[in-house]
């Protein structure tokens, strides 16, 4: 866990005063709000629909208990008691008042916690895995690199008006969590064939609009080597990007107007340039901050009532089959807890659990809690031993949802009830098709399935990764829904396939049902997840069952 | 403070203004020096290195391709006069200084809606940043 030292807390206060200053000088004119609006998005302070919405940063996804009772009482007392954790690792706020936004900063600096490049066209929050140093698969821990991104990228003089946003995202493991490949920057961290630590790196990946997957730009570069490399990248892109229209401003559209080949020569020149001039950080403040994320002191205990427990409790057993995963140390194990929910807003939590989840990472989980681009929270380092009280507690706060990595644990962006881009809403839909599939007990039949939607094409909600995706449109007036199929995050990412026309909100339903059925007729075995079915046999029996002949008979 | 605003103003009649270690000074054209203007196209391997003084044009204050070419000027070894001319925030101003800018030409209306004394308070900003701690510590 990185704890802030006495830079870091000085220049956070610091931020938080200086927004004070900014919103006041908005107040008495010395602003436009056109000159306003660049400077509270670096702090993470959007317009939405209904109200100003504040995004806080929780850098790589880490964060402690009295980091998130801080989050928990920031909900209580300024906001309508709840909060929503995004794809990003972020917490947004969805209900701030202007006038309460610098003493919400203030109260976030008190824990070290800011909403500093949260938005706006400068590098955002780096993201990673969310099993980061917890994972048994993981290569090295890739958030010393992420915080040596958040610092170099903070406050960075060159890079706070680039032509567009910014996102960098690093996974240490080669089953990538943090879907690198649709990320401006994705980082994988690999060692060469003498054990040396490095990076590959991939360039002009991303969702929105305009759908890339990530193209590699360097096979191994020495660890050593990242921030000149990124800053060659940097520059490159702020002189480079257009800006001439901001939906051809990212990075991708660079990449993919230039040419990779273009791109990885001007900054391999770049690079070159950097790494005479740039002075590298020394190794007393790169390894002050390997020192922060050390491994916690493991503790060493009996797990037989684990195990009697796993026999005994069906409930419990089924917890511990979807939403535990495997830790590099054997008699532990690694949480996901669900803000799945069914019938709830995917992603949201209120005070009371935030607090509860706090305490439980207090006293079971080394005080440690990530937030995953899933939007679910994780509890990285709990012993075996513990488990079964885990889970009771978890039951008792109504986070016990055993439904991690199943249809019901769907992504959505906020949708037409938040969002002023938004032209369908999401949250609705995804409570409507988690409700089905979880009334007819059917989520576990079915098994590992992405189901992801979005409420616009900038789609927030990743719908072109999702196994299914739905992206909801606005056409003549009433919200149109399409389906994409086949889509994958990690490494193997690729862009979902638009299955057809769109359906009505009455229809969708109906139509995933269609879909899902089809897959549990067509599948060789129960182990042979959608994904894997629908890559064997192709878009055709799945788009049939979308759209069926007799019904188009019928009509005609 | 609002008088003393108002004599800092007294003195200029121009239509810009410099902005020039926090103050607020005429902006006059020096015919004795060698002076190149460019704007956010330029290409840095072909600017002459040799001139006094390089002007960046800031076509709008969300261009920022004027910083990376600021401080790409002051790697490549330019030591003369780098000016920034546009209507930058104050917000701009650390930033610009820390790229390897001297000075800010901005119009006289501008600096009347954000004036001296808030170009004054900003530059304490150009210390105690991550990029600095990073690259001395």
């Amino acid at each position: 866990m990185y704890q802030y030292n006495q830079f870091d807390k000085h220049f956070v206060a610091n931020r938080a005063k200086q927004f004070r200053s900014q919103v006041m000088r908005r107040l008495d004119g010395s602003l436009s709000e056109e000159e306003f609006r660049p400077l509270r998005l670096m702090n993470g302070l959007y317009l939405q629909l209904h109200a100003y919405m504040l995004r806080v940063a929780i850098p790589y996804g880490s964060l402690n208990s009295k980091q998130m009772h801080q989050l928990a009482y920031i909900a209580k007392k300024y906001d309508k008691d709840y909060a929503h954790f995004t794809t990003r690792q972020n917490i947004q706020y969805n209900w701030p008042k202007l006038k309460d936004v610098p003493d919400i900063l203030d109260d976030l600096a008190q824990v070290d916690m800011h909403a500093i490049q949260t938005s706006g066209n400068c590098i955002r929050n780096v993201t990673s895995d969310h099993f980061a140093g917890a994972s048994i698969d993981e290569i090295a821990d890739p958030r010393p690199s992420a915080e040596l991104l958040r610092q170099y990228s903070t406050d960075h003089p060159q890079f706070q008006f680039l032509p567009r946003k910014f996102k960098i995202a690093i996974s240490g493991s080669p089953n990538d969590r943090a879907v690198i490949k649709s990320h401006d920057i994705g980082l994988l961290m690999k060692k060469d064939e003498r054990g040396n630590l490095g990076y590959e790196i991939y360039i002009g990946g991303g969702l929105g609009r305009s759908p890339f997957v990530g193209k590699l730009l360097k096979d191994f570069l020495p660890k050593a080597d990242l921030l000149p490399y990124i800053e060659a990248i940097m520059v490159v892109y702020n002189l480079n990007g257009r800006r001439d229209n901001k939906y051809k401003a990212r990075i991708k559209i660079l990449v993919h107007e230039s040419g990779i080949e273009k791109i990885k020569q001007e900054v391999e020149e770049h690079f070159i340039e950097q790494k005479q001039n740039f002075k590298q950080p020394s190794d007393k403040l790169i390894s002050a901050i390997n020192e922060r994320f050390k491994l916690p002191n493991f503790k060493q205990a009996n797990i037989d009532n684990y195990e009697i427990e796993l026999k005994q409790n069906a409930q419990f057993s089924s917890f511990v089959k979807n939403n535990i995963s495997e830790h590099k140390n054997k008699d532990y194990s690694i949480i996901s807890v669900s803000l799945k929910n069914i019938g709830e807003t995917p992603g949201d939590a209120t005070s009371d659990q935030m607090q509860i989840l706090a305490n439980l990472a207090k006293q079971y989980s080394h005080d440690e809690l990530r937030i995953s681009h899933e939007q679910n929270i994780i509890l990285p380092h709990v012993h075996k031993s513990d488990l079964p009280e885990v889970f009771k507690e978890l039951q008792k706060a109504n986070l016990a949802t055993n439904n991690i990595g199943l249809i019901s644990d769907i992504i959505a962006c906020p949708g037409m009830d938040y969002c002023a881009l938004a032209t369908a809403r999401s949250i609705p839909v995804a409570k409507q098709i988690a409700k089905h599939f979880n009334e007819l007990n059917l989520e576990e039949e079915i098994g590992q399935l992405k189901l992801k939607i979005s409420g616009c094409i900038n789609a927030c909600g990743h719908h072109h990764v999702g196994h299914i995706g739905i992206l909801g449109l606005e056409k003549q007036g009433k919200e149109s829904y399409q389906i994409t199929l086949g889509g994958e995050e990690n490494l193997s990412m690729n862009i979902g396939k638009r299955a057809g026309p769109g359906f009505s909100s009455d229809e969708l339903l109906p139509a995933i049902k269609r879909l899902i059925e089809a897959y549990l007729n067509l599948r060789q075995n129960p182990e042979e997840s959608f994904l894997a079915s629908y890559k064997r046999l192709g878009e055709k029996p799945f788009i049939n069952a979308l759209y069926p002949k007799e019904e188009k008979a019928n009509v005609a | 403070m609002l008088h003393k605003q108002q004599k800092a103003f007294s003195n200029i009649t121009a239509k810009s203004i410099i902005v020039r270690n926090g103050f607020f000074e005429k902006a006059e054209i020096d015919n004795s020096k060698n002076i190149l203007e460019i704007d956010g196209n330029a290409k840095i391997s072909q600017i002459d290195l040799s001139k006094d003084m390089i002007i960046i044009e800031f076509e709008k204050f969300a261009d920022g391709r004027g910083f990376s070419l600021a401080k790409l000027l002051r790697q490549n070894g330019f030591k003369g006069i780098i000016r920034a001319k546009g209507n930058l925030l104050v917000d701009q101003y650390p930033l610009a200084i820390r790229c390897g800018f001297d000075e800010i030409e901005i119009s006289l209306a501008h600096a009347q809606r954000q004036p001296q004394n808030q170009w004054q308070e900003v530059l304490t900003r150009t210390n105690n940043n991550y990029l600095d701690r990073l690259m001395l510590a």
